[in-house]
């Protein structure tokens, strides 16, 4: 088998969320803030996987902000916070759904610069965030199996999965982030390991007069990229052409591979699962999230049902594994990166606008008030009317 | 003013091109051709450059001013490839990189050792060339193609290695199309009959402009271009 064995391990591939900070800058000491635009400024062009569809005028940013930059004293603390500023204009109409800057420098340590956050902000697209997973419990046959993995946390959150049967005829799964495969093999969950091995025996076993399958991705960041094969890698037993993927192959900013097939893989006793398959994702679900929404609807019986996603459905991947992506401008800041660029299979790129659902079901406050939670309803609803 | 200079150049040129006993000779070549890119080249994605080999085809007419004394000039087209090479672990990451010119040389020369039927010839000029095609061959771990195993507990993910093959597309305001450069060739060639002969000839090209764009970090990309080719001279003159 061609391939190259690339050291991902779950903790490293926990750059989805927390993001490879890899520094391709030799560690000196903090330059002037001529030379940090400069290397800001050349490392974005390099590394940033999406110029030839974004709308910015990098060069034109250049021309525009090179002199302002010059400007500005190091040593002076509010040029440093002045600094913020002029990169939040820089990159405030960027698309890369991951970037991110993060600032080192004391003076400005808790600030952040996160476009998309930014306008969805802005627009007042930001509701609030719904956590249904462990209500949802109410909704399963008695057997429901919680997982909770204090080993695996994300924000301070453990992993944490559900896994039960609905009606007796439909399988739901769901959890907060992906660390899944690490926690499974790991063993650092019983409790996780058993909901997925619920998971993987009823997907062997698949009880005659099943009506279909939910994967819940609500509210979930993503996380391990292996967590896609580990978890849909079950449900084929051949690779299943899900998109497309484009790379960075140089240094110049228009140095991308062809889009390249992105499959999902079958891992060990796999099995090719004809049931239709729910993915229910919403306004935070996001990059691994959004890459396994976008995977269930490359399925021949897959749907998306809910809102809109967040729209960083491209990956991080290690910077070393492309040379590209996330980079920290020495002793400053941090910029995070996606790595490369993911095309869906209708040839679209969903980077910053999130994907769209095939059955538009928004959250109901009133609802989720009284214990309801009409999006999974809606789920049932369609699975049990599948013809 | 440039024009009272160039004019009687150019006559004069003339007048000796059409001197009567002056000989002519039409010659179509082909070869090979062994590019690499000038040791200034820098890349943070690729770490090793290598030569590579591609093809060559040219159309040259050869005018003996005196016995000891030619011109040549015409056009060529030259492959002028490289590969560029990840370093360990990523050395099977590679990208070959096949760029068409087409090239007008102007050579001066002169033989060296002429017998009756035998002549060995040394000669130096400029070429001027403009960039076709460019074509990108390579290799690349696919994210999205990989499998896991599992060692000691720890989840690792293999990314399989993807093939592709893209045509590039030239801008004249990111990729300097015109090329310009020094050459030096060693010729040898055999008279067979009144009219024909044929030829070997083994030169060297050194491209004093580069491809790049005005941001790609100050690298440069510039060919060094060796090129060895055989030919079917025909006199016509």
């Amino acid at each position: 088998m061609k391939s190259l064995a690339i050291t991902l391990l779950s903790l490293v591939l926990e750059t989805f969320i927390s993001c490879g900070r890899q520094d391709p800058q030799p560690a000196t000491a903090t330059p002037d803030f001529e030379q940090l635009f400069e290397i800001f400024w050349n490392q974005m062009d390099r590394n940033y996987a999406f110029w030839d569809i974004d709308s910015t005028d990098w060069d034109g940013i250049y021309n525009q902000y090179r002199e302002i930059f010059s400007e500005l004293n190091i040593n002076n603390d509010s040029d440093v916070r002045s600094s913020v500023r002029y990169f939040r204009e820089m990159s405030k109409h960027l698309i890369d759904g991951h970037y991110q800057i993060n600032f080192l420098h004391s003076a400005i340590s808790d600030s952040t610069v996160d476009p998309l956050l930014e306008r969805k902000y802005q627009l007042g697209l930001l509701e609030r965030q719904f956590l249904y997973l462990l209500k949802d419990s109410v909704y399963m046959n008695g057997n429901y199996l919680v997982g909770n993995d204090s080993q695996n946390k994300l924000n301070g959150q453990p992993l944490t999965t559900l896994s039960g049967e609905i009606n007796g005829e439909i399988l739901y799964f769901g959890c907060n982030f992906f660390k899944l495969s690490q926690s499974y093999y790991s063993n650092s969950s019983e409790s996780v390991k058993a909901s997925l091995d619920f998971l993987f025996n009823w997907i062997e076993n698949n009880p005659v007069g099943s009506k279909g399958i939910i994967i819940d991705v609500r509210n979930n960041p993503g996380g391990d990229l292996s967590d896609l094969n580990f978890l849909l890698g079950k449900f084929v037993d051949r690779p299943l052409h899900v998109g497309y993927c484009q790379y960075k192959n140089g240094d110049n900013p228009d140095d991308l591979t062809p889009p390249i097939n992105a499959y999902v893989n079958p891992g060990s006793n796999t099995k090719n699962v004809q049931l239709p398959i729910v993915v229910l994702a919403d306004n935070y679900s996001a990059s691994l999230s959004e890459i396994v929404t976008n995977a269930v609807m490359a399925f021949p019986k897959g749907v998306f049902i809910g809102e809109t996603t967040w729209g960083a459905t491209s990956p991080i991947i290690p910077f070393e594994v492309y040379a590209s992506g996330s980079f920290e401008v020495v002793n400053f800041m941090s910029v995070q990166l996606s790595s490369c660029k993911f095309i869906s299979l209708d040839g679209k790129v969903y980077e910053g606008s999130g994907l769209v659902p095939d059955i538009f079901m928004p959250h109901s406050m009133e609802a989720y008030g009284q214990g309801k939670d009409v999006q999974l309803e809606r789920a049932i609803e369609f699975l049990m009317n599948y013809n | 003013m440039l024009c009272y200079k160039t004019v009687p150049q150019i006559i004069l040129f003339l007048a000796i091109f059409i001197k009567s006993g002056a000989q002519s000779y039409l010659e179509v070549r082909g070869g090979y051709t062994h590019n690499r890119l000038g040791q200034d080249f820098k890349s943070t994605t690729f770490e090793d450059f290598e030569a590579s080999g591609g093809g060559y085809l040219a159309v040259i007419v050869t005018h003996y001013v005196t016995k000891t004394v030619f011109f040549k000039f015409g056009s060529e087209w030259v492959q002028k490839k490289y590969l560029l090479r990840r370093s360990a672990p990523f050395d099977r990451i590679h990208k070959h990189v096949t760029n068409s010119y087409l090239q007008l040389p102007a050579i001066v020369g002169l033989p060296l050792i002429s017998t009756k039927k035998n002549q060995l010839a040394m000669s130096s000029g400029v070429f001027g060339g403009y960039w076709l095609s460019s074509l990108t061959e390579g290799t690349v771990p696919n994210a999205f193609d990989s499998f896991n195993t599992v060692e000691n507990g720890e989840v690792i993910q293999n990314f399989r290695i993807s093939e592709y093959s893209i045509k590039n597309d030239l801008h004249l305001s990111n990729d300097h199309r015109f090329e310009f450069g020094l050459l030096i060739e060693a010729s040898a060639s055999h008279t067979i009959n009144s009219i024909w002969s044929i030829s070997v000839h083994m030169g060297y090209q050194y491209a004093l402009t580069d491809q790049g764009d005005q941001f790609s970090g100050g690298t440069s990309l510039s060919n060094r271009t060796m090129i060895v080719s055989a030919g079917l001279m025909y006199k016509f003159r």
